[in-house]
C-alpha cells in the first residue's frame, strides 16, 4: 500500500516536472491562461483533477488542436485520473494527429505492413502517448467489459496490442508498458476461470475407521463395549459444481468392508472378519487456495453402517446399525480428469477418527 | 511366497493409476518438485538431498520458498537471494560455505490420555562447512563437506552411554561433467523418498533414519530425463564392526514431466546379525504451483543369521503438500506398515499438518500423528500423539 502511494506521487511529481520542463506550447497565449494552465498544474499536484480540467477548460478548449500542448497533455492526464478514458484518448489522438501526424501515419503504416519488423523511429513524446493510450484502453476493457461490444472488445485488445509492441521495439524508457498486454490476459482468463461447470465422477477410496456398539447380558443387564477396527474400500462417486476459486458437490460411496471386534472386560467377545457394510454420502465444500487443481475444505457425510455380528445366545448387540454424521476435512489434487483426495475426520458415534484416500475419475 | 493383502493391494493400485494417469504432459524437500525442482542437486551439495544447501538452494529458500511478509529488510526478491549467505549476510567469500542448523521438537504423546507429558528436547544443532575447490569457472564441481553437532541420546534407550555429539555427514565431492557426480564418505543411504520425517515408517523399517549414515561412494549420473545413483557402503565406521551393514543401494527416478517422476530404489545389506533386503517404487508429482502428491511402496526382508529367523514387512505412504499461502503449507501423510507378512497386524499412522517457512531461515511445524493398529484378535484404542518443530538455520 505504502509502495503503490509512493509510486503514484512519484508519478504525479513526474508528470508535474514533465509539464513544466517544457512550454505550455508554442501558441501564443495571454496573462490569463498562462495565469489559469500554472494553477491548474498546482490543482493537478494537489489531486484534485476535476478542478484541474475546469480551470484549463475556464481559458482553453481542449478538444481543439489550437490549444497549446502543455493545457492539452495536463488535461489528458487530468481525464485519466478520474478514469475518464475515453476522453483522454480522444485529446491523446488529438496532441498526435497536430504533432505528429505524419511521424505516427508513417508508424502505423509500416505496423500495418510488416509488423514489427524495421519500424521507424519516433519522438519520445509520440511513444508516451501510445503507452498512455494504451493504458486508458486496458482501463476502459477492464471496467466496461460488460458494456462493451464485442466488436469494441476486441477493437481495444487489437489497438492496445499495436502500441504494446510498437513500444516494445522502441528505446522508450517506462516499460510499465508490459503490464498493459497481460492485464487483457488475465481479465480474460478471470472471466473463464470465474464461470461454473459441472460434472460426475466416479471415485475409489481406502476407508479405515473404529465404531462403537455394546454387547449386553440378559442375564443380569451388564453392558461391556465393544471395540473394533475396520478397513476396506469404498467404492462411489459424485457430482461436482465448480470453477477455478471454489468447489461445491454432492458424492458418496459404499464399502463392504471387514472387522475385527472383540471386548477388553469381564464379558469375552471377540471375532473376526465380520462383515461390514458402510454408506457415506454428503456435500463437500472446497476452496482453491491458487485458483488452480488443488482443492482443500469440508465434507459433511451422512453415514449408515451396520455389522453381520454373530450374537452369542443370552447377549444382545447395541447400536450393530447406526445412522449418523460427521465432518470431514478434505483435500483434492486434480490432473486432467483424474484425481487424488483424502478425507480425514470423526463421526458421531464412531470410536475413532475416519480416513479415506483415494482417486476418483471425471466423467 | 507371500500374498499381498487387499490394503496394500488397493495401494499398489492406486500408484500405478498415478503412475499411469500421469503420463501425460503435465504442467528440496522432495516435495519441492511442486515447484519444478526434479532433481537434489540444484539446491544441495549432496545429490540426494539434506544436508549443506549451494548458493541457488540458499537463495531459493529466501526469495521463493519462504514467506517474506515478516522479514524487516528489503521484499525484493533478487536483495533477499543475493541476502541467503551465512547470518543473511552475502557471501563473504567464495571458496567457504558455512552454515548452522537447530532443530528442536516439542512432543505430547497420548493426547487426551493418562500420563501424557510434554517433552522438548533438541533433535539437531550442527555446524557444517563446505570448501569449494573447484575451478573459478565452476567452484563447486570439486568440494569438501563435514557436518558435526550435538546429537541426543537414542529416545528407545538403546545406547544410554551414546555420546551426545556425531557427525551425520562428511565427505568429498567431484562433479567432473553437469552430468556425473563422485562421492565419498558419510552420508545417507540413497534409498526411497528422503522424506524430513525420520521416524516414519518407510525410514525406520529400511533402517535409514537419523543415526543410520554410512561410509561408502555414490556415484550419481542426473540428466533431463532421468536420475541414477549406485552406492556401495560399508557401515558406519564409528560403530562397532558386528554391526557394520555392507551392501549396496541404487535409486532411480525418471522424468515424465517436469513435475511428475516416478522411481525405484534397492538396499541390500550385510552385518554379522543381520542380512536386509529392502525394495520400494515411489513418485513424486507437483500440482499447480507448490503443491505436491509423493507416495511410496515397499517390502523390505530381514534374516536375523544366527536365529535363522526371516521377517518380510511390507509399508506404503503418501504425503501430499498443499500452498495455502507463500511459505505455508497443510500436510497430510499417511502410512501404512506391516510388520510381518505372516501375522495378521498392521499399523496405520495419519499425520495431518501444518509447515510455515515463517522467514528464510526459519520453520515452523505442527503435526498431528492419529496411529492405529490393526489386530485379527484384540483391539486397541488409537493413539493421538503431537509434535512441534522449530527448525533455524544461518
Amino acid at each position: 500500500m505504502v509502495l503503490k502511494s509512493s509510486l503514484t506521487s512519484l508519478l504525479m511529481t513526474l508528470v508535474i516536472l514533465l509539464i513544466s520542463s517544457q512550454e505550455i506550447g508554442a501558441k501564443s497565449i495571454g496573462h490569463e491562461e498562462k495565469l489559469a494552465f500554472k494553477k491548474a498544474k498546482q490543482l493537478y499536484k494537489d489531486q484534485l483533477y476535476r478542478q484541474s480540467i475546469e480551470m484549463l477548460s475556464s481559458q482553453f478548449q481542449l478538444h481543439s488542436s489550437e490549444t497549446p500542448k502543455g493545457a492539452l497533455t495536463l488535461a489528458a492526464y487530468s481525464y485519466e485520473k478520474i478514469e475518464e478514458y475515453s476522453t483522454a484518448i480522444k485529446i491523446y489522438y488529438l496532441l498526435i494527429k497536430t504533432y505528429y501526424k505524419s511521424k505516427n501515419s508513417e508508424i502505423i503504416q509500416s505496423y500495418k505492413a510488416s509488423g514489427t519488423d524495421d519500424l521507424p523511429e519516433a519522438p519520445n513524446k509520440l511513444y508516451l502517448y501510445y503507452h498512455r493510450i494504451a493504458e486508458s484502453m486496458v482501463q476502459i476493457y477492464l471496467r466496461d467489459y460488460e458494456k462493451l461490444s464485442e466488436k469494441d472488445r476486441q477493437a481495444l485488445r487489437a489497438k492496445a496490442r499495436m502500441y504494446v509492441e510498437i513500444l516494445g521495439e522502441s528505446e522508450y524508457e517506462d516499460d510499465s508498458y508490459d503490464t498493459v498486454t497481460e492485464r487483457f490476459e488475465k481479465h480474460d482468463k478471470y472471466l473463464v476461470d470465474v464461470v461454473y461447470h459441472s460434472g460426475w465422477f466416479l471415485s475409489t477410496s481406502y476407508i479405515s475407521y473404529r465404531n462403537e456398539l455394546s454387547i449386553q447380558r440378559e442375564s443380569d443387564g451388564l453392558v461391556v463395549p465393544i471395540n473394533s477396527t475396520v478397513d476396506g474400500l469404498c467404492i462411489g462417486g459424485g457430482w461436482r459444481y465448480e470453477n477455478a476459486f471454489w468447489e461445491y458437490g454432492i458424492n458418496g460411496c459404499f464399502s463392504p468392508a471387514t472387522m475385527n471386534v472383540d471386548t477388553d472386560s469381564s464379558v469375552t467377545y471377540q471375532q473376526s472378519g465380520v462383515g461390514s457394510t458402510t454408506l457415506i454420502v454428503g456435500p463437500s465444500f472446497l476452496w482453491k487456495p491458487k485458483s488452480g487443481d488443488v482443492s482443500i475444505g469440508f465434507h459433511i457425510p451422512f453415514i449408515y453402517n451396520t455389522g453381520d455380528y454373530t450374537v452369542p445366545t443370552g447377549y444382545t448387540i447395541s447400536d450393530d446399525t447406526l445412522l449418523t454424521y460427521g465432518y470431514f476435512l478434505e483435500t483434492n489434487w486434480k490432473l486432467s480428469n483424474w484425481g487424488l483426495f483424502t478425507k480425514f475426520g470423526k463421526a458421531s458415534q464412531f470410536k475413532s477418527s475416519l480416513w479415506m484416500v483415494g482417486i476418483n475419475l471425471g466423467l | 511366497m507371500k500374498i499381498a493383502t487387499p490394503s496394500s493391494l488397493s495401494f499398489l493400485s492406486f500408484v500405478l493409476l498415478l503412475v499411469s494417469l500421469l503420463k501425460t504432459p503435465v504442467y528440496a524437500y522432495p516435495n519441492f518438485i511442486g515447484y519444478g525442482y526434479t532433481s537434489c542437486t540444484v539446491c544441495h551439495y549432496n545429490a540426494y538431498g539434506n544436508g549443506p544447501l549451494t548458493d541457488y538452494g540458499r537463495a531459493l529458500g529466501a526469495s521463493t520458498i519462504s514467506d517474506d511478509r515478516w522479514w524487516l529488510g528489503t521484499r525484493d526478491l533478487n536483495e533477499l537471494g543475493k541476502k541467503s549467505g551465512f547470518l543473511y549476510s552475502e557471501h563473504m567469500t567464495k571458496r567457504f560455505r558455512p552454515s548452522l542448523d537447530y532443530r528442536g521438537i516439542l512432543l505430547k504423546n497420548n493426547l487426551g490420555g493418562e500420563g501424557s507429558e510434554n517433552e522438548y528436547f533438541t533433535m539437531d544443532a550442527n555446524a557444517s562447512l563446505v570448501v569449494r575447490l573447484g575451478p573459478e569457472t565452476d567452484l563447486d564441481k570439486f568440494f569438501i563437506t563435514g557436518t558435526l553437532g550435538y546429537a541426543p541420546v537414542p529416545r528407545n534407550g538403546s545406547d544410554p552411554d551414546a555420546d551426545t555429539y556425531r557427525s551425520r555427514e562428511y565427505y568429498i565431492g567431484y562433479r567432473p561433467t553437469k552430468n556425473w557426480g563422485i562421492y565419498a564418505g558419510l552420508m545417507d543411504k540413497i534409498y526411497g523418498i528422503r522424506i524430513v520425517n525420520h521416524e516414519a515408517y518407510s525410514r525406520s523399517i529400511t533402517g535409514n533414519t537419523m543415526n543410520d549414515q554410512t561410509h561408502s561412494l555414490l556415484i550419481h549420473y542426473t540428466s533431463e530425463n532421468f536420475d541414477l545413483g549406485i552406492q556401495p557402503f560399508i557401515g558406519n565406521m564409528a560403530e562397532e564392526e558386528q554391526v557394520r551393514q555392507t551392501g549396496v543401494a541404487t535409486n532411480f527416478e525418471y522424468t515424465v514431466s517436469r513435475k511428475f517422476r516416478p522411481g525405484f530404489s534397492v538396499q541390500m545389506g550385510e552385518s554379522e546379525f543381520l542380512k536386509t533386503y529392502a525394495y520400494a517404487f515411489h513418485a513424486r508429482a507437483g500440482f499447480g504451483k507448490g503443491n505436491s502428491v509423493m507416495a511410496e511402496f515397499g517390502q523390505v526382508q530381514k534374516s536375523q543369521l544366527k536365529r535363522e529367523v526371516e521377517t518380510t514387512s511390507r509399508y506404503w505412504m503418501v504425503q501430499t503438500h498443499t500452498l495455502l499461502s507463500k511459505g505455508f503449507f497443510l500436510l497430510n501423510t499417511i502410512e501404512y506398515l506391516k510388520s510381518d507378512l505372516d501375522v495378521e497386524s498392521k499399523n496405520l499412522k495419519w499425520g495431518p499438518g501444518i509447515q510455515y517457512f515463517v522467514i528464510q531461515g526459519l520453520e515452523l511445524r505442527l503435526d498431528i500423528f492419529n496411529s492405529r493398529l490393526y489386530n485379527e484378535s484384540s483391539n486397541s484404542e488409537d493413539s493421538w500423539d503431537f509434535a512441534g518443530q522449530v527448525h533455524v538455520w544461518f
